[in-house]
């Protein structure tokens, strides 16, 4: 938070040394949140770098007293979203996922799922349902937070973050049957 | 306690978005029920799986999108200084008429007082 604080002020000086700190503190951060909503590594670099171009233009609105990375996130979510939203038709709502309430899970080892087939399975997520998930386990975000961020109505995050969730179990229990 | 088998109802309760009254039906059914616990012990791993997901590794082109970023601020900063020039002046020119019309124009007035006083 000190270390924002001086980034911001040293950046609204117009100090070259504030905008490279930034750059170092974040650039990394700002590139994984967005591979991670859009999973590919061309678009992910593009939109860090719409990211930085925006704080360069918002600059003077940055408040040294708050911290950064919420600020950043947000750019970073509206600019995933709306790249999103323009590749990807709207995610349905009203379709109809199988249930997995009759599924019985494995008494295997929950182990056996490794890091690797987390990550192909939330790649796989639909795109929106995908950003619901990060947002909520990688930035700890609750429902109302990811509804202002994703502007969406509480009720279909909570869907999407149901039926992504639900799709993740269905993945991970085909995993330990396998 | 079948009604309470949800599957939504089981991610309501691993985001702790149960009330307090649900929440402890939930835990009574859960403690009937099997297949419940064992969908909810998946959910628990999963969410923590999902949190504790590898970090995707930067790629080496985000170095060359830096150098591109610092292009940007410096270019951006000249323009800003120019701006910040250009409205200097134009600031100046606006105080110098300010300071400069009245004068100009009291000697005016004076020349045209001294001009009417010699035609008389």
């Amino acid at each position: 938070m000190e270390q924002d604080s001086q980034i911001i002020t040293l950046c609204r000086r117009g100090r070259q040394e504030g905008f490279a700190t930034l750059l170092l503190a974040y650039q990394e951060r700002v590139y994984r949140r967005a591979f991670s909503f859009v999973q590919n590594r061309d678009d992910a670099l593009d939109l860090t770098q719409e990211v930085f171009l925006r704080t360069i233009r918002g600059v003077q609105n940055l408040a040294p007293d708050r911290p950064l990375w919420p600020w950043l996130r947000r750019i970073t979510t509206n600019l995933c979203l709306n790249f999103v939203r323009d590749r990807h038709p709207a995610v349905p709502l009203d379709e109809a996922l199988p249930s997995t309430d009759e599924a019985d899970p494995q008494e295997a080892a929950l182990a056996a799922w490794h890091a690797g087939e987390v990550s192909a399975a939330v790649a796989d997520l639909p795109p929106l349902y995908r950003m619901a998930v990060v947002l909520r386990h990688q930035e700890d975000l609750s429902y109302e937070e990811i509804a202002r961020l994703m502007e969406l109505p509480l009720g279909t995050v909570k869907t999407y973050l149901f039926r992504a969730r639900r799709l993740l179990k269905q993945r991970l229990l085909q995993a330990l049957e396998g | 306690m079948a009604q309470v088998c949800s599957d939504t109802l089981l991610q309501m309760y691993l985001d702790s978005d149960l009330s307090p009254v649900e929440r402890e039906i939930l835990d009574q059914h859960l403690i009937e029920c099997e297949v419940c616990r064992r969908h909810l012990s998946v959910y628990k791993v999963l969410v923590w799986d999902v949190a504790h997901q590898p970090r995707e590794l930067a790629p080496p082109e985000l170095e060359a999108v830096s150098d591109g970023l610092m292009a940007a601020w410096e270019a951006a900063r000249t323009e800003e200084v120019q701006q910040r020039a250009a409205a200097r002046s134009w600031a100046d020119l606006v105080g110098r008429t300010a300071r400069e019309v009245p004068r100009a124009g009291l000697a005016g007035i004076r020349w045209l007082l001294r001009r009417g006083g010699g035609r008389r």
